[in-house]
């Protein structure tokens, strides 16, 4: 009997302990809110660009422009962990009035808010310039706890802002992450590098960047769409910063760019009879000495 | 005026010596200082031996574990205090690692920084280097406006070239890592067997295949002539059917084989950027007018299915026809 006593009161005891686990998580779940700065490039479409023929050289001018694709990965990641934990995605842009069309996108697919630097922003800017502005948001949102982007940009592909951010704010970074594990205080990722995969941790707030496999981004339906037309799309101004020149104008400068050489010799051989084009290649080969 | 100076970093030895070997052959007003910092390993004492002979003028090992864990930026800070303030140029490989490790180096020193180039030169207006741009479209030649200054070099877009070896001092550094990160675990993402960047031969897979399965008669092209095989992103990142370390791409592998089999495979602009610098190149697809088309010395029109078994049998054979 005082065995059954006994294991009444200590089932008590143990919906009172979980009772008490229950509001702590609750509790621990608010702390967990998570602000997410997912900054979103407007690149340029790479596969619409003009080439003049008789120079050789690309130009960009009038090309249409895009979301950059890596952002959209790092865009989804970071609506996946607001979905987990709570919290706020912003979005945020660098550039042109026409960075608003990005940000109307990252809206739709499901960021909270969106912030764009504009007015002042040259237009030969540099990553240098870029990462320097995108440190003066960080500081003016204030409670960040991570800031995503892709690994790098499909038009200039310089891999240098996410790096140059966390340089400049003093913060870890997890590069070329494969995937994203976020808890209390930390961060962890998978690192996709030539080496491996290199499973590395870190503390809050951080900085990281984005490989394309991390994930399948979503796209806006109809309804998320006619949605984000009422969200906040917020414009910044360099002066409203307290931005000046010499950290925005940039130390690299393009010339020129051109079409890769291409002096293949384009030789097409008839597969309809399989012996023969075989042969042919073979020999051909043989003669360019690398059979 | 002090002498110009060129500080050198890279991962692995042969990177280094691409990059010492360039460096050697830049100038200023006299020729450039050559400092390369090479990550201490058990060969260390010879491998300083071999950069002296490809233009080194001073090495520095250098013992730290941020290498190994690809922790930028404690390995950053370390550059940023030798760099001091003599305004050098720094070279770097263009490896995620080293593009990384740039980024923060050029943050802490206010420095221009240009990745995945494939050329520079020194010129009386700053810096200029060739780089590639747009998914592998287009090189873009761009000028770093000062100094100090950061460059990250394509691995392999530069032979290395011995010289007679000149008697350099060899110092030694130790680098406790003081890094926000922690690395747990490092997972080998490959099959182990031959690097795609060394072999001299490819045989490249893509959405032509049907299934898994019939890799087998693309291995067995491969295997007669002892080629690497490789392959297309989705052949990797999206089927799995080759694991991640044989993806050949703009955010794969860049290979430059003697012979590239490019087999079912379109040809789109990031399968180029990772196979342009091949010196032969082979496609074997059923469109003539896909993209690869432009991209080929010999393009053999026809399914793969026909044209891959034929194609071994006629090397097995030695060419000399059915």
């Amino acid at each position: 009997m005082r065995d059954a006593i006994y294991n009444l009161g200590l089932s008590r005891l143990k919906e009172l302990v979980s009772f008490m686990l229950l509001q702590n998580c609750h509790a621990l779940h608010e702390r967990t809110m998570r602000e997410i700065m997912v900054c979103v490039k407007q690149s340029y479409d790479v596969d619409s660009l003009k080439v003049d023929r008789s120079s050789g050289l690309i130009s960009t001018l009038g090309s249409p422009k895009k979301m950059n694709d890596f952002d959209r990965n790092a865009l989804e990641e970071g609506i996946r962990i607001r979905e987990k934990a709570g919290g706020k995605v912003i979005a945020v842009s660098v550039g042109p009035e026409s960075v608003k069309e990005v940000l109307k996108e990252a809206l739709a697919i499901g960021a909270d808010t969106a912030l764009y630097v504009s007015g002042g922003v040259p237009a030969d800017i540099d990553s240098r310039g870029v990462a320097h502005i995108l440190s003066k948001v960080y500081s003016l949102l204030a409670d960040v706890d991570l800031v995503i982007m892709g690994e790098g940009s499909v038009d200039h592909y310089s891999s240098q802002v996410g790096p140059r951010v966390a340089e400049s704010l003093g913060l870890p970074a997890l590069t070329y992450a494969r995937s994203v594990e976020v808890s209390d205080t930390k961060v962890t990722a998978e690192r996709d590098m030539e080496g491996g995969l290199y499973v590395t941790e870190c503390p809050l707030p951080a900085v990281v960047t984005v490989v394309q496999e991390i994930n399948q981004p979503r796209l806006p339906t109809l309804r998320s769409i006619l949605g984000a037309s009422k969200k906040e799309i917020r414009q910044l101004s360099l002066s409203e910063l307290g931005i000046e020149s010499a950290n925005v104008n940039p130390l690299v400068t393009t010339e020129e760019i051109h079409s890769p050489k291409n002096e293949r010799k384009k030789l097409v051989l008839d597969g309809s009879k399989p012996e023969e084009a075989s042969s042919r290649l073979v020999s051909e080969l043989k003669k360019e000495g690398v059979l | 005026m002090s002498e110009f100076s060129v500080i050198c970093f890279a991962e692995s030895k042969s990177q280094l010596l691409e990059l010492a070997s360039y460096a050697s052959k830049l100038s200023q007003g006299g020729p450039a200082q050559v400092i390369a910092i090479l990550p201490a390993g058990t060969q260390a004492a010879s491998e300083a031996e071999e950069l002296f002979s490809y233009g080194a003028t001073k090495v520095n090992v250098l013992e730290t574990d941020c290498v190994t864990k690809a922790h930028a930026d404690c390995l950053a800070n370390h550059l940023s205090i030798l760099a001091g303030p003599s305004q050098p140029l720094i070279l770097l490989s263009s490896t995620k690692f080293g593009k990384e490790v740039g980024a923060r180096l050029a943050q802490k020193l206010d420095a221009p920084l240009a990745t995945e180039c494939r050329a520079l030169n020194l010129t009386e207006e700053g810096v200029v280097v060739e780089r590639m741009v747009f998914s592998g479209n287009g090189i873009s030649k761009e000028r770093l406006l000062r100094l100090p200054a950061v460059v990250a070099i394509q691995p392999g877009a530069f032979t290395p070239e011995r010289k007679n070896a000149v008697a350099g001092s060899v110092s030694s550094s130790k680098l406790e890592c003081a890094s926000k990160l922690i690395t747990k675990e490092i997972k080998p993402k490959g099959t182990g067997s031959v690097k795609l960047e060394n072999a001299e031969r490819i045989v490249a897979i893509g959405r032509g295949l049907q299934k898994k399965e019939d890799l087998a008669i693309i291995n067995e092209l491969a295997g007669s002539i002892g080629a690497a095989v490789g392959c297309s992103r989705p052949v990797a990142a999206d089927l799995g059917w080759l694991p991640d370390d044989r993806w050949i791409g703009l955010s794969g592998h860049k290979v430059s084989p003697k012979l590239y089999i490019a087999i079912g495979i379109s040809g789109q602009v990031q399968h180029i950027a990772g196979m342009r610098d091949s010196k032969v190149v082979v496609a074997i697809n059923k469109d003539s007018g896909a993209p690869i088309a432009q991209n080929s010395d010999y393009l053999v029109v026809g399914d793969l299915y026909v044209i891959v078994p034929a194609l071994t049998k006629a090397i097995r054979t030695g060419g000399s026809g059915a």
